[in-house]
C-alpha cells in the first residue's frame, strides 16, 4: 500500500461545505415543498434557510470554479479525449463484475487522476446542466415578483417550479448514488477518509 | 354563464407518494441541529391568537423561616406573643412603631388646602382626620382600632412607646384564623399558639383583613380593594389573579416600612408606588398607546371599572339615620348610619391628579352651598406632572356645625354614642370635645366628597379600555371639564394644543 | 350592560342598576316606603360639560311649497329645506344611493334576487331624504314604516319624531311648536346636523351600531353582515354576548378600524371633499404622486358635496364606477410593517391585505338562500355557515368560518387573492317578456299556497313525516318527483317553462378587520397540501334535485374553482390556485413529478442496496475461499 495525496485542503473544504449546504438545501427544500410532511425548521425559517444556503452554494461554486480554472485542476474533470468509451466500458464492467471479484479499480487515483470517466461525465452533467438549471430556476422562484414578464414567457411559476423540483429529485438521486459509490474504494471507508485527510491508501501497482 | 362547469369531485387530498424510508434516517440527524439553528433566526410566523402571558419571577422574595414548633405557648394574650417575637427579633417592634400602621399618623408636612391650618407643617393621619364614612376615630377608638396594628388602643391615652403593644400576628398569621376585636385586642377564641407557629410572609388575606373591609364592611371604602382579592379572578386582577402576586410584592417592605400611601390620609405623594417601578415607561407595542402615558395614569385604562365583583359604597347619607325601619336591607339603610347606595361595575370619574390632595383638616371652614371636598385631588391640565386618574368618589352627607361652619366629629360608639342613644346633639358634643372642636350646639348635614384613586384590580390588557371608551361620542371622559378644547384624538393632546403651562416636573 | 358603551359617568343610571341588582333582597323588606332614600343631590349624576353645538347654522324647516312647516303644518321637504343652500340636483345626480338599484345587483343590502324594495333614502316621492343620514338621533326604522303604509311623503318628517319635533297621529303629522323659534327655525339642540356616523350606514348595510351584536339581527335586515358576517363594531369579541368559539382569547375588536375611532365615512368619503385623499396608486404616469392633492374649495364642497362616495366594492355596476375605490393602501404602507414575512413582495403582489386580516370571520354568514319551495310564510330556506344551531337561539355556538380565497382585480389591474363569502341562491325562473327572469313572489304564492298553507299536492309530495304540514326541514326539493310537482303547479299558475336556477355570488370581505396580533400569521395555513387556498368548501348542505349552481354573470370565477355535487345534494367547491394563475409553495405541486422523482431516488437507493449486498456477499465468499 502507498499513501497518495488525492485532495488538496481547499478541495476538501469546498467539498464538505458544498455537501452540508446541499444536504440542508434538500431538507429545507423538502419542507417548503411539502410542509405538512416534514417539520424541521418551520415554514418561514425553512424558506429563509433555503435562500441563504442557496447563496452559500452558489458562492462556493463560483469560488471553486475560480480555483479549478486558475490552478488547472479543472483538467481532472475533463475526460481524456479518444478513449472515453473504452474507459467508460472498463469502469462500468468494473462496477458490474470486477468489483465482486475483487479486481483492482481501473483507475489509479492521484492528485491528477482522481476521477474516473463516469465521474467525469456525471460531474460535467451536474455542474454544467443540473446546477445551473437549479440555480436559475431557484432565482426565478425567489425573485418572481420582479420577473413577471420572463415568467409569462416560460409558462409561469408553475413550469419553473416543476423544473426546480424535478432537478431537486435528480440531485437527491445523485446524492444517494454518490454516497454509495464512496464505499467502492479499496476499503468501504477509504474514499471517505481521503476526503477528510486528503490522503488515500492505495494498493501498490502489481 | 360559463360553460366550464365540472361535475366531478376533485380528490380532496391529492396524496403524492413519498419515498419515506431514505428520508427518515437523515431527518433524525438533522432534527438535532434544527432547534439550534432555529433559535438563531427570526421568530417569523407564529401562532397568532392565544399567547401565554409573560410572567417574571419576583427576585426579591425570600423564603421566610418556618416557625412551626418554635413558638412555645401558652400565650395569655397578644402582647405575650409579641414578647416572644421580640426575643429573636429585638428591632421589630421599634421598626413597626415608626410606621403609620402603628402611629396612624404621617410625617410632618405642609398639608395642601386652604385655610389657616394649612400654613405650618402638620402631622396628619387616621388618628386626627375626618372622613365621610364613620367620620373620625376620635371618641370611637375602641371600635375603630380593631384594625390598629397594636393592642389596647381604647382611648386618647394609648401608649405608643410600649413595644409589647405591637401586633405582629395581624400581618404575619398564616393560619387565617387570627381575629382582632375591640381596641385591637385578640378576639376571643383565637388559638394563639397555632397562630404564632404559623407566622410567615404576609399574604393577601393578612392585608385584606383590614384593607378589604375599610369603612365598616367588605369593599365599602376603596372600590378597588375587597374580599374578592383574596382569591382574585385573572380577568379582574392581572397581578394577583394571573401572576398570583401578593400585596407585599408591590408594597415592598424594608424594616417593616411598607411602601405605598392612601390618598385618604397621605396627601403629599412621598412614598407612592408606581407602575413604572416594575413596568417600562413605554410598555405598549403601539406607540400611540405609549403617547397616552403623557396625560394618563396607567390605571385610567387598566382599571376599567370600580368594584367589578363586590359592590362598594358610593353614597352614605348620615342625615336619615335614627329611624326604625324593620327589615330594611342593611345595604340600603341602617338606623345607626343612615342611607347608603352600593354599586358594582361603576364607571370611574376622571380628574387631573399630580399625587397631592387638598386635605380637609379639623376646623377648616365649609360652605354648605358647595359641599366639602375631603381630599380634592390636585393637578390640572397645564401641569406636566399631573395625569388623568380614575377615581371612586364617595359622596356623603354628614353633620357639621351650621353656625361655626366646620365639620363635626360624631361619637358613635359607647354609652353616650349615637349608636346607643340616637341623640345627635349629645353624640356630636361628645365627639367634638374629644376631637378638640368647638360645637355651637347647632348642627346640620352637609354634602361631602371623598376621592379614592384607583390603583388595584388592574385588568389584563384584553379588558383594558380601548379607544372608543373615551374618544367616541359620549365616551367616558368629559374633555371640556378636563380642560381640553375637545376630544384630543382629533385636536391633539395638551402638549400639541398648547395647554401645558408648567414645564416644571 | 355592555362595558364598552357604558354611559359616561352617569352615576345615576349606575346607581339605579345597582339598586335593581339588589332588588331581590329588597323585596324581603316589609315596607320599603319607610326606608329613607339618600338626599337627592347625592344621587345626581356628575355634570358633564356641554358639548359645543353643531357648526351648522340654524335651519328653517320648509314644506313642499317652501312655506315654513311651523306655520303650514305640512310635512318637511328636504328639497326646499336643504336645497336652499345645497345643490340637491347635483347631490342626486352624484349619489348612488339615490339611483334605483337593479334587483339582481344588490350587493350589501338584501340578497334576494327578485323584487325591489323601496329605498328609504329616495323613497318614491322624488326627494332625497337628507334627514335620514344627516340629523343625529333620528330613528331610521320609522321611514320603512311610513313607506310601507303608503305615506312616502312623510319619510323625512317621521324621522324627527324621537327628537320631539312632532308626532304622527291618525289625522296625519302634527308639529310640536316648542321645537321652533319665531322665525320657524328648528331648535339646534335637537335638530343637530352632523356627518353621518357608522350607525346610520349600519341601519341598511350591516351591523355597525354601537352595542353588542346579536344573532337575532341576522333575522332582520342587516345587509352585508348577513351576506358576509362582517361586523363593524369597536366592541371586543371577548366582551360581546355572542357565543363565539374561543371567545375568552379573542380580546380583539370586531373591527380594528371601528375600534380606532374610524367611522364608515372616513374611508367611504365624498371624493370631492377637501379632506379626502384620492389615491393615485397604480397609475404609472403619476408614479411620483401618492394621492391627488388638488381639491375643490370648502365652499364648493359644502354646496355640492358629491355623494358618489369612495366605493367599497367593484361588485355592483349600479354604484358609480367613476368614484375611486377604497383600498387599504390608501392609508397603509404594508411594506414598513411586515418584515417578518419572507418574500414580502411576492406576498404583497398576490395577497390582498384582507386575506390575512379578515382571514377568519367570527360571525355567521348566509350560505344558501333557497326560494324554490318557500315556507308557508313565504320565507326561503336559509343556510348559514359559521354557526351551529338556530339564529333564533342567542346561545347558538358560533364557530365562524374561513372565507374562500378568490382572485379579484385591484384598481391597478393586478389580480390578488381576496377572501369572500359565497352565497348560493336557488330560485325558479320563468320565461318572461324580456327573456328569462326570476319567478315573481306572486307567482310562487299563487302556485304553491292555498289558504295560507301549502297546496295538498305539495303536502302529499313533501310531507315526509305525514303530519299534514310542510315543516322547514321538508322544504327540500330532493327528488325529480318533487321538482316535477312544483313545476307542474307553477305551469298551472301561469308560469312559462319554469326552471330552477342555482346562482353563486361572491361577497368580498373588507371589514371585520383583525389587528395585527390576530391576523393569519401561521405559514402553514396557506402553505401545504389541502391548505386554506385550496381546501374544499361546502357551498350548500343541500341543493335542489338536479341543480348545480354556477357563478353569477359577471363573476368570472368558474375557471378557478371546481364544483361538485354529491348524491345527497351537497355542493362542494374546490378552489384551484393553480388555475387562478398562482403558485403557492407547498400547495401547488405536481403529483406525477413528485411521484417519478421519488421513484427515481428510491430506485437508486434500491440499486445501491442490491449492489452493496452483492459486494458484501462476494467479499464473504472470497474471504471464505481465501482462508483455507
Amino acid at each position: 500500500m502507498s499513501r497518495v495525496y488525492v485532495y488538496t485542503a481547499y478541495e476538501r473544504m469546498w467539498h464538505w461545505l458544498q455537501a452540508i449546504s446541499i444536504l440542508l438545501l434538500s431538507f429545507t427544500g423538502f419542507e417548503i415543498h411539502a410542509p405538512e410532511r416534514l417539520h424541521l425548521f418551520g415554514f418561514a425559517l425553512a424558506t429563509r434557510l433555503h435562500e441563504t444556503l442557496a447563496l452559500v452554494t452558489v458562492g462556493n461554486a463560483i469560488l471553486a470554479l475560480f480555483y479549478h480554472l486558475t490552478t488547472g485542476a479543472i483538467r481532472k474533470f475533463v475526460p481524456a479525449r479518444g478513449d472515453i468509451f473504452n474507459l467508460a466500458y472498463q469502469q462500468v464492467s468494473y462496477y458490474l463484475f470486477g468489483i465482486f471479484r475483487n479486481e483492482p479499480h481501473p483507475l489509479a487515483r492521484g492528485p491528477s487522476a482522481r476521477l474516473n470517466v463516469l465521474q467525469q461525465l456525471t460531474y460535467l452533467a451536474i455542474l454544467n446542466l443540473l446546477l445551473p438549471v437549479q440555480i436559475l430556476s431557484g432565482v426565478v422562484l425567489w425573485q418572481a415578483h420582479r420577473l413577471e414578464r420572463v415568467l409569462s414567457e416560460v409558462g409561469g411559476l408553475r413550469t419553473v417550479a416543476a423544473i426546480h423540483v424535478g432537478a431537486a429529485w435528480l440531485f437527491v438521486s445523485f446524492l444517494i448514488l454518490h454516497v454509495y459509490l464512496t464505499t467502492t474504494g479499496p476499503t468501504p471507508t477509504a474514499h471517505l477518509k481521503s476526503m477528510i485527510s486528503g490522503h488515500e491508501e492505495q494498493p501498490v501497482e502489481r | 354563464m360559463s360553460d366550464l362547469h365540472h361535475s366531478s369531485i376533485r380528490p380532496a387530498g391529492r396524496p403524492p407518494s413519498w419515498p419515506a424510508p431514505s428520508l427518515a434516517t437523515v431527518l433524525a440527524l438533522s432534527l438535532q441541529a434544527a432547534p439550534l439553528i432555529a433559535a438563531l433566526f427570526l421568530p417569523g410566523c407564529g401562532t397568532s391568537e392565544e399567547r401565554a402571558p409573560a410572567t417574571r419571577s419576583l427576585s426579591w422574595v425570600r423564603t421566610p423561616t418556618d416557625h412551626a414548633g418554635m413558638m412555645k405557648g401558652p400565650f395569655r394574650d397578644g402582647p405575650a406573643v409579641t414578647r416572644a417575637c421580640l426575643a429573636c427579633h429585638p428591632e421589630a417592634s421599634k421598626e413597626v412603631m415608626h410606621t403609620r400602621h402603628f402611629t396612624w399618623l404621617g410625617q410632618a408636612a405642609q398639608v395642601p388646602g386652604s385655610g389657616p391650618l394649612h400654613g405650618a407643617p402638620a402631622r396628619i393621619g387616621k388618628r386626627n382626620l375626618i372622613n365621610n364614612y364613620c367620620i373620625s376615630i376620635e371618641s370611637n377608638w375602641s371600635r375603630c382600632t380593631s384594625c390598629h396594628a397594636g393592642y389596647g388602643w381604647k382611648d386618647a391615652n394609648f401608649d405608643f412607646e410600649d413595644a409589647n403593644r405591637v401586633d405582629c400576628l395581624a400581618c404575619h398569621d398564616r393560619t387565617g384564623t387570627y381575629r382582632k376585636g375591640l381596641a385591637g385586642e385578640v378576639a376571643p377564641g383565637v388559638d394563639l399558639v397555632s397562630v404564632a407557629n404559623s407566622v410567615g410572609r404576609p399574604g393577601r388575606d393578612n392585608c385584606g383583613s383590614c384593607h378589604f373591609s375599610g369603612g365598616g364592611g367588605d369593599g365599602v371604602k376603596h372600590g378597588d380593594l375587597d374580599s374578592s382579592l383574596t382569591f382574585p379572578k385573572p380577568r379582574f386582577d392581572v397581578h394577583m389573579g394571573r401572576a398570583n402576586m401578593v400585596c407585599v410584592d408591590c408594597h415592598r417592605t424594608e424594616h417593616h416600612a411598607i411602601r405605598g400611601e392612601s390618598m385618604g390620609v397621605d396627601v403629599t405623594n412621598a412614598v407612592r408606588i408606581a407602575c413604572t417601578d416594575c413596568h417600562a415607561a413605554a410598555p405598549h407595542r403601539s406607540q400611540r398607546l405609549n403617547l397616552h402615558g403623557d396625560a394618563l395614569a396607567c390605571t385610567s385604562c387598566h382599571v376599567p371599572l370600580i368594584a367589578p365583583e363586590t359592590p362598594t359604597k358610593m353614597v352614605w347619607d348620615w342625615s336619615t339615620a335614627g329611624s326604625d325601619v324593620p327589615g330594611a336591607n342593611p345595604h340600603e339603610y341602617m338606623k345607626e348610619k343612615g342611607s347608603f347606595v352600593y354599586a358594582r361595575q361603576v364607571v370611574p370619574e376622571y380628574y387631573w391628579y399630580d399625587g397631592r390632595a387638598a386635605r380637609y383638616l379639623k376646623g377648616d371652614p365649609v360652605d354648605p352651598k358647595d359641599g366639602v371636598d375631603i381630599n380634592r385631588p390636585l393637578g390640572s391640565i397645564g401641569e406636566r406632572a399631573a395625569r388623568i386618574w380614575p377615581f371612586k368618589v364617595h359622596r356623603g352627607k354628614q353633620p357639621y356645625d351650621s353656625r361655626l361652619r366646620h365639620l363635626l366629629v360624631l361619637n358613635t360608639y359607647g354609652d353616650q354614642g349615637y349608636w346607643t342613644r340616637y341623640d345627635w346633639r349629645l353624640a356630636l358634643e361628645q365627639g367634638s370635645r374629644a376631637a378638640g372642636l368647638a360645637f355651637s350646639g347647632e348642627y346640620g348635614f352637609i354634602g361631602t366628597r371623598m376621592y379614592w384613586p384607583l390603583s388595584h384590580m388592574i385588568a389584563p390588557k384584553e379588558r383594558a379600555l380601548g379607544c372608543v371608551d373615551c374618544h367616541a361620542e359620549g365616551g367616558r371622559l368629559d374633555w371640556i371639564a378636563l380642560g381640553y378644547d375637545g376630544d384630543p384624538a382629533f385636536r391633539g393632546g395638551r402638549r400639541r394644543s398648547g395647554l401645558l403651562t408648567s414645564e416644571k416636573p | 350592560m355592555s362595558r364598552r358603551f357604558a354611559p359616561p359617568q352617569l352615576l345615576l343610571s349606575l346607581l339605579l342598576t345597582a339598586t335593581a341588582s339588589l332588588s331581590t333582597s329588597r323585596s324581603q323588606a316589609e315596607d320599603q316606603s319607610l326606608v329613607p332614600p339618600p338626599a337627592a343631590e347625592l344621587m345626581r349624576p356628575a355634570e358633564r360639560a356641554k358639548a359645543p353645538q353643531s357648526l351648522h347654522p340654524p335651519v328653517i324647516l320648509k314644506d313642499k311649497t317652501g312655506a315654513r312647516v311651523a306655520v303650514s303644518g305640512q310635512p318637511l321637504s328636504p328639497t326646499q329645506t336643504c336645497g336652499s343652500c345645497h345643490d340637491l340636483d347635483f347631490i342626486v345626480e352624484h349619489g348612488f344611493h339615490f339611483k334605483p338599484r337593479p334587483a339582481t345587483e344588490s350587493t350589501g343590502s338584501e340578497p334576494r334576487p327578485p323584487g325591489e324594495e323601496p329605498n328609504p333614502l329616495y323613497s318614491g316621492n322624488g326627494e332625497p331624504n337628507c334627514v335620514y343620514c344627516h340629523i343625529r338621533g333620528v330613528d331610521p326604522e320609522r321611514v320603512r314604516g311610513a313607506i310601507a303604509e303608503g305615506q312616502a311623503e312623510l319619510s323625512a318628517t317621521v324621522l324627527l319624531e324621537p327628537l320631539g319635533f312632532g308626532r304622527r297621529t291618525a289625522a296625519g303629522w302634527v308639529w310640536n311648536a316648542e321645537r321652533f323659534d319665531a322665525e320657524g327655525r328648528a331648535d339646534a339642540n335637537f335638530f343637530r346636523v352632523a356627518p353621518p356616523n357608522s350607525a346610520v350606514c349600519g341601519s341598511c348595510h350591516g351591523m355597525a351600531q354601537p352595542g353588542a351584536p346579536k344573532l337575532s339581527d341576522y333575522l332582520e335586515r342587516r345587509g352585508s353582515t348577513v351576506t358576509t358576517g362582517q361586523i363593524f363594531s369597536p366592541l371586543r369579541i371577548s366582551d360581546s354576548r355572542l357565543n363565539v368559539a374561543g371567545r375568552e382569547g379573542l380580546g380583539r375588536p370586531w373591527d380594528v378600524h371601528a375600534e380606532r375611532l374610524l367611522e364608515c365615512r372616513d374611508c367611504h368619503a365624498p371624493p370631492n371633499a377637501p379632506a379626502t385623499s384620492i389615491p393615485l396608486l397604480g397609475n404609472p404616469t403619476l408614479a411620483s404622486l401618492r394621492s391627488e392633492v388638488r381639491h375643490s374649495s370648502y365652499g364648493e364642497f359644502l354646496r355640492r358635496p358629491s355623494h358618489d362616495f369612495m366605493r367599497g366594492s367593484d361588485h355592483s355596476s349600479a354604484t358609480a364606477q367613476s368614484s375611486p375605490l377604497v383600498r387599504c393602501e390608501n392609508c397603509h404602507e404594508a411594506r414598513s410593517s411586515h418584515h417578518f414575512l419572507p418574500r414580502l413582495e411576492q406576498h404583497l403582489s398576490r395577497l390582498s391585505c384582507e386575506s390575512c386580516h379578515v382571514g377568519r370571520v367570527r360571525a355567521p354568514a348566509r350560505a344558501v338562500d333557497d326560494n324554490t319551495m318557500p315556507s308557508a310564510l313565504g320565507q326561503p330556506r336559509l343556510e348559514y355557515r359559521g354557526v351551529e344551531g338556530e339564529l333564533t337561539d342567542p346561545a347558538a355556538y358560533i364557530g365562524g368560518y374561513r372565507p374562500v380565497l378568490l382572485t379579484r382585480a385591484e384598481p391597478s389591474g393586478k389580480l390578488r387573492l381576496f377572501p369572500s363569502n359565497l352565497l348560493t341562491r336557488f330560485y325558479w325562473t320563468v320565461q318572461g317578456e324580456r327573456g328569462r327572469e326570476a319567478a315573481p313572489d306572486e307567482l310562487l304564492a299563487r302556485a304553491f299556497f292555498e289558504g295560507g298553507a301549502h297546496r295538498p299536492e305539495l303536502i302529499a309530495a313533501l310531507d315526509r313525516n305525514h303530519d299534514g304540514r310542510v315543516e322547514a326541514s321538508e322544504l327540500e326539493l330532493d327528488s325529480a318527483q318533487k321538482v316535477d310537482t312544483a313545476r307542474g303547479l307553477l305551469l298551472e299558475a301561469g308560469g312559462r317553462s319554469p326552471v330552477i336556477v342555482g346562482e353563486i355570488r361572491a361577497y368580498p370581505l373588507h371589514h371585520s378587520v383583525a389587528p395585527a396580533r390576530f391576523a393569519v400569521r401561521d405559514c402553514n395555513e396557506c402553505h401545504g397540501a389541502r391548505s386554506w387556498p385550496s381546501a374544499p368548501v361546502e357551498l350548500a348542505r343541500f341543493a335542489p334535485y338536479g341543480v348545480t349552481p354556477r357563478f353569477a354573470r359577471g363573476d368570472e370565477r368558474d375557471s378557478g374553482v371546481l364544483l361538485a355535487r354529491t348524491g345527497n345534494g351537497r355542493i362542494l367547491l374546490s378552489p384551484d390556485p393553480t388555475a387562478l394563475g398562482l403558485h403557492i409553495l407547498g400547495t401547488s405541486r405536481s403529483t406525477w413529478l413528485d411521484f417519478s422523482g421519488g421513484a427515481l431516488a428510491l430506485l437508486v437507493l434500491a440499486g445501491a442496496a442490491v449492489h452493496g449486498g452483492l459486494r458484501i456477499r462476494a467479499a464473504r465468499h472470497q474471504s471464505k475461499g481465501a482462508k483455507p
